[in-house]
């Protein structure tokens, strides 16, 4: 839906943006969400909704990391008028709970746009707005997502002012820490080059590999010489930005082409439609399963050798750390200067991800690819059923990058979730350390050549 | 919480701006040079005897609260309007004043005594009023500067007049600290285990002398912060059991030595004509980030309440401590003003006023993040906590009288009273304060040409306080939980503000005791 809008965004901000002073109130304990169908007939896993108030409804507001602008629907849908007006005003959260809908949250005097939002997950799921990364970057927000929610483990959003914890105290304490960029800022700028400030940067881009083999540290070792380190790496790269307004894995066709998936033509002909909070209109989708996903801590830098290779080279570390008392030892390519290389952090989740296949050239792709570099490429869109499992807080407070802070909710097996954290090298013979969930242990041994 | 104010961030900027003005009116000479100096006697002595009464009375009282050190330097010879090294605290403008070269060194001993004797409460609802008695709590706190991390209660500055119009100095003190513990097993330990709060300032002045009667000074600094705070949180607030000792977590924060510095100013005028001096001076918050301390509580430990199914967070992880916190509470800025008539050759009469605007300081916000997995949410624990405080306003208001009857030999009388800085229902373990009055003596002698040793001491009385309606109510808990979280209710804005908490009613009373010694080194 919000396609339409990057023309005016950034008299939307000029405008808009500079008048008030918002004001936030929370109490940074868990908000109950319900969630959307992941698509028609689907699981009800999918996008993150709270209720609103407006006037005496209470209507249903999606929660949405993808989405940079905020908005709420002032009248009535489809609107007499032409849209989409920026006014400042404000969002009263309410709890979507089976309770009532209590007011969980208070945002007022931001800057919102006033659109019909559309469906998410559904064409029965109409929300009455979004809210998006423009609010939600003041705070680190945290999720939920159980796998099945019940009422004593319902999918929940707690704000938070901050996260205090260093990435390498809360790496020690059992998560997995990503850096990540967040993007968005430059896209209304780059399209009507008028140079006015675009909506703020948010988007929290992430590494992953697709498709990685399944991996246990009782199979058999990988070997890896010197220099084969993206030789030995399997799966496929690709960059996805965080949805929580979303439900299922979105991938553009020639990602899933990249996966070795076949596209049929026309794309999603007899299939259901994806409805997503970023286009107005929803769109033609080919539903697939992706067997795993990777996300990988990790840039983009020339020396980085990409998310399967770095996943590969933490299960190769683990593997060696689980049974350097069976005569372990560090592959070569895992070895620089005669240390074993940090193992990055990762959040692996399976089995057989939903995921929307849809094209390039769609109102979706475009979107997330509208500020990208050139060069690069948003390959689509990891939804909030694809984290089920999982519990985490995105710290947008965190400068210069934000952070991702993920774990796996109690009472996941590792097939279904598993979050490792960085496991930081050891120089010396007298160090020791704990990683993968493994009890601490010293040096291990570098194998021979 | 309430963010108030934050600006829009399209804008780029933040509405933290710190209006800066203040001005500290010139000064008067520093003791020796007090004593040299020609008198006025155009106004007659009766006259100014009652314009200065007159500004004693009508000047609001004074307030240093349960934060602020109201004795920065010397104890009995320091203020606005006097040119030692102090001035680098109460008036940078002062240091003009300053003659030659100086190096001064402080050390204050501050021991605090604070009685509570908690009302009764209902032991069904932990409200006033019941049948369930506590025992008397004392808390004690020892204050001195032979610490680590350095302070309270001590000054160290060097100084030196440049080119007859320019001075400049640096210093170090203590202007914020609080130190007080109870028992382990208090009756106040859902409000105060206790605390070691420091802020150690370290600071630059410089003073110009714009004409033979007007200066003006500035004293950027850092604040360096130290925090060391323990409490308990009941878990079973508003179930049947208040107050359990056994569903009490106790929450131990401290900081790894001290925190990268904020930032803060004092700015100053001094005026002097004829045998009055004035000073007004302001010091600021913290700048920027709306005059908020954040502390990074590296050291911090939770102990889960016996009810719960871990003893140890940490035991699932391999390491201690596995809990980090970051605290944040914000501080007040000061203004001060002061006013000394040179009476005699030998005789000074001084009135200090300073408004400590604590309004800022309602609250201590704490995140905390556990281990993953079993960590502080799966035991029932808060990983969010706001600790009520509610200062408000106070004014300090001190008249003093220096008679210097000897060169080398003079002494002071001050009689100091303060508002509190924490209303009469907001008062608790963790922030006791009531109107206070506090008589001081100091001497100081003169030892050949660039010694100078003074010595003083205080006793500060706190009128007893008694909670009768405590803003502490542990039913808020339970009845926000009803009211099924909802932010609009009162139980939940209770909540939110940190109110829900175990009652605070019963009486206060607070002692404390100051010992100070400043050496003065001219050259």
């Amino acid at each position: 839906m919000f396609v339409r809008l990057l023309g005016t965004l950034p008299l939307v901000f000029a405008l808009a943006g500079c008048s008030e002073s918002p004001v936030f109130e929370y109490d940074s304990r868990p908000i109950e969400l319900q969630r959307a169908p992941t698509a028609s007939g689907g699981p009800d896993l999918g996008a993150t909704l709270a209720k609103v108030a407006s006037g005496s409804d209470t209507p249903l507001l999606v929660i949405d990391t993808g989405s940079l602008l905020s908005s709420l629907r002032r009248g009535v849908c489809p609107s007499p008028t032409p849209e989409p007006v920026a006014y400042t005003g404000d969002i009263q959260l309410l709890a979507a709970s089976d309770t009532g809908a209590p007011l969980r949250a208070s945002f007022r005097g931001v800057t919102l746009l006033d659109l019909c939002a559309g469906a998410v997950g559904d064409a029965s799921t109409q929300v009455a707005g979004v809210l998006g990364g423009d609010i939600l970057r003041n705070f680190s927000v945290a999720f939920a997502l159980p796998r099945v929610p019940t009422p004593t483990q319902p999918t929940t959003m707690t704000i938070y002012s901050n996260l205090p914890a260093s990435d390498s105290d809360l790496a020690a304490d059992g998560y997995t820490v990503m850096r990540v960029s967040l993007r968005g800022s430059t896209a209304a700028a780059t399209a009507s080059g008028n140079g006015l400030p675009g909506p703020p940067s948010s988007r929290m881009m992430m590494r992953v590999c697709a498709n990685p083999p399944v991996f246990s540290p009782d199979g058999t070792a990988q070997t890896c010489k010197t220099g084969e380190v993206e030789l030995q790496a399997s799966g496929t790269n690709l960059l996805l930005t965080l949805s929580t307004g979303h439900g299922p894995l979105v991938l553009s066709a020639s990602a899933w082409q990249r996966l070795g998936g076949q596209v049929p033509a026309p794309l999603g002909a007899g299939e259901p439609l994806l409805y997503s909070p970023l286009t107005t209109d929803p769109i033609p989708a080919h539903w697939v399963t992706v067997s795993r996903l990777a996300l990988v801590d990790g840039d983009s830098g020339d020396a980085w050798p990409g998310a399967c290779a770095e996943l590969a080279r933490g299960r190769r570390i683990e593997w060696t750390l689980a049974n350097q008392n069976n005569g372990g030892c560090f592959q070569p390519c895992d070895v620089s200067g005669g240390v074993a290389l940090p193992a990055a952090a990762y959040l692996e989740i399976g089995s057989d991800l939903p995921a929307a296949v849809v094209s390039d050239a769609s109102d979706l792709i475009s979107n997330l690819n509208e500020d990208f570099p050139s060069g690069a490429q948003v390959d689509g869109v990891i939804g909030a059923a694809t984290l089920a499992g999982t519990s985490f807080e995105i710290d947008y407070i965190s400068q210069p990058q934000g952070r991702w802070v993920a774990a796996c909710l109690p009472g996941v097996d590792r097939q279904t979730c598993w979050a490792a954290p960085r496991c930081y090298g050891l120089s010396g013979s007298g160090q020791t350390h704990m990683c993968f969930g493994l009890p601490r242990l010293g040096l291990a041994p570098n194998c021979p050549q | 919480m309430v963010d108030w104010g934050l600006r829009s961030r399209y804008c780029g900027h933040l509405s933290a701006v710190h209006d800066f003005n203040t001005g500290t009116l010139k000064g008067f000479p520093s003791p020796p040079a007090m004593v040299r100096r020609r008198q006025s006697r155009r106004v007659p002595h009766a006259t100014r005897i009652l314009i200065t009464a007159a500004l004693l009375v009508c000047a609001t009282p004074a307030l240093a609260g349960p934060l602020d050190d109201p004795h920065v330097g010397s104890l009995g010879f320091s203020g606005p309007t006097t040119g030692d090294l102090t001035a680098v605290y109460w008036n940078p403008a002062a240091l003009g004043l300053l003659q030659g070269n100086q190096f001064m060194f402080g050390a204050s001993l501050r021991a605090t005594q604070v009685t509570v004797d908690r009302a009764p409460i209902d032991p069904s609802t932990g409200l006033p009023g019941g049948t369930r008695g506590f025992p008397s709590a004392s808390g004690r706190g020892l204050e001195q500067p032979m610490a680590w991390p350095p302070g309270p209660a001590g000054f160290v500055g060097v100084g030196a007049g440049v080119a007859r119009r320019f001075a400049l100095a640096i210093a170090a003190y203590t202007p914020f600290s609080q130190k007080l513990s109870f028992d382990v097993a208090t009756p106040t330990r859902y409000h105060l285990v206790s605390v070691d709060s420091r802020q150690l300032a370290l600071v630059t002045g410089l003073a110009i002398e714009l004409t033979d009667s007007l200066q003006v000074g500035i004293a950027p600094g850092a604040l360096f912060s130290y925090g060391h705070l323990v409490f308990d949180q009941d878990t079973a607030l508003g179930g049947p059991s208040v107050e359990d000792p056994n569903a009490a977590a106790r929450y131990d924060l401290a900081t790894d030595g001290t925190q990268a510095p904020s930032y803060f100013v004092v700015a100053g005028i001094h005026f002097r004509r004829a045998a009055w001096e004035v000073g007004l001076a302001y010091s600021s918050a913290p700048l920027g980030g709306d005059g908020t301390v954040k502390l990074a509580m590296e050291r911090s430990q939770v102990k889960p309440p016996a009810t719960a199914a871990t003893s140890d967070l940490c035991s699932a992880v391999g390491h201690s401590p596995c809990v980090s916190s970051e605290m944040r509470y914000r501080l007040p800025d000061i203004f001060t003003a002061g006013v000394t008539w040179h009476a005699t050759p030998h005789l000074d009469a001084v009135g200090i006023v300073r408004w400590v605007r604590y309004g800022e300081y309602d609250r201590i916000t704490i995140r905390l993040v556990g281990p993953s997995g079993n960590g502080l949410l799966a035991n029932g624990l808060t990983d969010q906590l706001v600790l009520y405080r509610g200062f408000q306003d106070s004014w300090d208001l001190r008249a003093r009288l220096v008679h210097a009857p000897l060169r080398w030999f003079r002494w002071s009388g001050t009689l100091r009273m303060e508002t509190s800085a924490v209303p009469e229902a907001s008062v608790s373990a963790a922030a006791v304060d009531g109107l206070k009055f506090e008589p001081a003596l100091a001497t100081e002698f003169t030892l050949g040409r660039h010694l100078r040793i003074a010595a003083g001491y205080a006793l500060t009385w706190m009128v007893p306080v008694t909670v009768g309606t405590s803003v502490f109510n542990p039913a808020a808990a339970a009845a926000c939980a009803q009211a099924a979280d909802d932010l609009s209710s009162p139980a939940c804005q209770a909540r939110s503000a940190g109110q829900a908490r175990p009652s605070a009613a019963g009486s206060y009373k607070m002692l404390r005791h100051t010992l100070a010694l400043m050496t003065t080194v001219s050259f």
